[in-house]
């Protein structure tokens, strides 16, 4: 067949010793800043940019791509140990990651991540190789009204991320969307809520608002209690997951990859919005939700199935429309430009060297980054072991490196204290941090996109019905609301019913 | 009734209020063609109303325990200031007095004060933290952290 054939052509292009040097360092580097909280994919491939000029285009985008999902690996081991997020689309891991390395769990906790991160990404980079083509034409009818639906459908999903309150869960969706709001208006150019400061035009960094929230905070509240490093201490055992918790996560990564993988291909998704609405998937398809939370390790394995596929989702419309969906690719893009390749639909047919060298060294990528993680579980998990005493102040300081190294601006670094404090308190009153975060990206997205369907039609929400993805997106996004409650009102009628019979 | 819930709702209720009057400052315009301030004051609207929301049922909860962490818990809050106070501290003088001293005053603070080590031990480990970050970070990965009074070397 002509895609073995092509693929086989790609394999021997990804195996030559330069792109195999080229994709080995690409995912070292990558796993290494994934594990550092703070530096990111983005700033790394920036970096590491001017670096690539002198090699072959083949190699300097399969070393920056190696980058991107190489971080995606790293970034749950900082997530699991630390409840800081290793790069910003582990938020989520740290939810039940972290709660799974308080009981001990830590090493099951890694394994999973990393075998789940392998499934996913390989599956993703099959994607790519079988569906191209014909997903890149898909993407290109997605415009303003049916982003706006996808939102809509994943904030109906956020309502079941929290598993407190649910007014104080809306409470904190809409303070996360209200805080979206500051900034520069995108559309009309005002500034909106900076009070007149210059940091504040391109609206709170999430960055330090993460960092803050999560990082932060949780030096706060473990400094203020008698800390128990016995927790820790307790039972580090198992490092490898057991046949339950593969039983308990087959399902999960199988749904996150796809998930990833089919949201990672719309632009403006990035790798974050996919890992909170697997997280929420799970959550909600769980028999037992109150789990959640709690470290249970479906919350674990979905949402790092999908950060890792999302990586390569994102790479179908780059690689076919020459289109990047989110800011690394766009570095990726720019890698492209300066090798002078245009990446589009021809590309595949002008320099298939080029095209089916990088997907199959994201196969290479997969399998190296695998060898590469398994052994490192139980040295990451060596790390609980240092005294919290001498943990504490090392969180802080990499939480200040991480946000200094983003825009090198002092003001971010006062958000970060103030998001810190306010995590504290949020934690202390029984607020949780994770819908304010995701409906803080969500927000911004889903004002721009409504805002830029009603201009597309003058002033018409018939624009949201009319096209039929949007419509389709829309029924289900009001199926995901109304479903539940339907359920709910069925269960409880038949429990009472017994009780009339009686 | 429970007190945590109702402050806290409160204080959610007031910015509620206060963003609603900051949002009307902008324009609104009309919802098939929303101006700058037209989402802002629907957020900041229904953020008032959720949280007047748990006031009240704060207010009519029978409970007297916080529905936040639980009180059994021993807690000092003289640490959470000292941890809170220093990095505000270190914040402030971060691009002033530069990466390496201000990040050894504030490691060796908080492992001699919270983390218990004897002065000597927390300084020598604050300052091999300190310039073992800066090597990673600014020297290998070129991440260009402050240098303040020390210049750059």
């Amino acid at each position: 067949m002509d895609l073995f054939a092509s693929l086989f052509a790609g394999f021997a292009v990804s195996l030559t010793p330069a792109n195999l040097l080229a994709c080995f360092t690409g995912v070292l580097v990558g796993t290494l800043i994934g594990v550092l909280p703070g530096i990111g994919p983005v700033a790394t491939m920036s970096l590491l940019l001017p670096a690539t000029y002198a090699m072959s285009p083949t190699a300097s985008i399969i070393m920056l791509a190696g980058i991107y999902y190489g971080a995606m690996y790293g970034g749950s081991t900082t997530s699991i140990l630390a409840n800081i997020p290793g790069e910003s689309a582990s938020v989520v891991t740290c939810l039940d990651g972290y709660q799974m390395a308080r009981q001990g769990r830590a090493g099951i906790a890694l394994g999973i991540a990393a075998f789940g991160s392998f499934i996913a990404g390989t599956l993703s980079v099959l994607g790519i190789s079988l569906l191209a083509p014909p997903l890149a034409a898909a993407a290109l009818q997605f415009g303003p009204p049916e982003i706006f639906a996808v939102l809509l459908l994943g904030f109906t999903l956020v309502t079941h991320l929290s598993g407190g309150s649910k007014l104080k869960t809306a409470a904190m969706a809409i303070l996360g969307m209200l805080l979206g709001t500051v900034g520069i208006d995108p559309i009309s150019g005002i500034a909106r809520f900076t009070f007149g400061t210059i940091t504040l035009n391109d609206g709170v960094g999430l960055i330090p608002m993460i960092m803050g929230l999560f990082g932060v905070s949780e030096v706060l509240l473990n400094v203020e209690r008698e800390v128990k490093q016995e927790i820790y201490r307790a039972r580090i055992g198992g490092l490898l997951p057991g046949r339950a918790d593969w039983k308990a996560s087959a399902a999960p990564i199988g749904r996150g990859s796809l998930l990833g993988f089919v949201l990672g291909i719309l632009p403006g998704m990035g790798a974050i919005i996919p890992t909170f609405i697997a997280y929420a998937l799970e959550k909600r398809l769980a028999r037992d939700p109150e789990r959640f939370g709690r470290g249970a390790i479906e919350g674990v394995a979905g949402p790092e199935a999908a950060n890792n596929a999302a990586t390569g989702g994102a790479l179908i419309p780059l690689l076919t429309l020459g289109v990047a969906p989110n800011v690394p690719m766009a570095i990726l893009l720019g890698a492209f430009l300066i090798h002078g390749i245009q990446p589009g639909p021809l590309m595949i047919t002008e320099r298939p060297e080029l095209f089916w060298g990088v997907v199959a060294s994201m196969y290479v990528g997969n399998v190296m980054l695998l060898i590469l993680n398994l052994p490192l579980i139980g040295l990451w998990v060596q790390l609980l072991r240092v005294p919290y005493g001498l943990l504490f102040p090392l969180i802080l300081l990499f939480c200040t490196i991480g946000v200094w190294s983003e825009h090198a601006n002092p003001a971010d670094l006062v958000v970060l204290g103030v998001f810190g404090a306010i995590g504290y308190l949020m934690r202390k009153l029984a607020y949780e941090p994770a819908p304010l975060v995701l409906a803080f990206v969500l927000g911004r997205m889903a004002e721009e996109s409504l805002r830029q369907s009603l201009l597309l039609s003058r002033g018409s929400f018939a624009i949201l019905t009319t096209r039929p993805l949007a419509f389709a997106l829309l029924a289900l996004t009001l199926a995901a609301a109304v479903l539940p409650v339907l359920m709910a009102a069925a269960r409880r009628m038949r429990r009472q019913a017994p009780r009339t019979l009686a | 009734m429970s007190r945590p819930d109702v402050w806290s709702a409160g204080a959610l209720a007031l910015l509620g209020l206060v963003m609603l009057v900051k949002a009307a400052e902008l324009e609104i315009g009309p919802p098939t063609r929303p101006g700058p301030g037209f989402f802002p004051a629907v957020l900041a609207a229904a953020l008032l109303l959720v949280a007047l929301a748990i006031m009240t049922m704060a207010w009519r909860a029978p409970a007297v325990t916080p529905s936040a962490a639980p009180a059994s818990e021993r807690t000092d809050p003289r640490k959470l200031l000292a941890t809170l106070g220093a990095f505000v501290a270190y914040v402030t003088v971060f691009e002033r007095l530069g990466f390496l001293v201000a990040t050894v005053a504030l490691l060796a603070f908080l492992l001699g004060t919270l983390g218990g080590y004897r002065w000597p031990v927390a300084l020598g480990a604050a300052m091999g933290m300190a310039i073992g970050a800066y090597l990673v970070f600014d020297t290998w990965l070129q991440l260009r952290l402050p240098p303040g009074v020390l210049g750059r070397w």
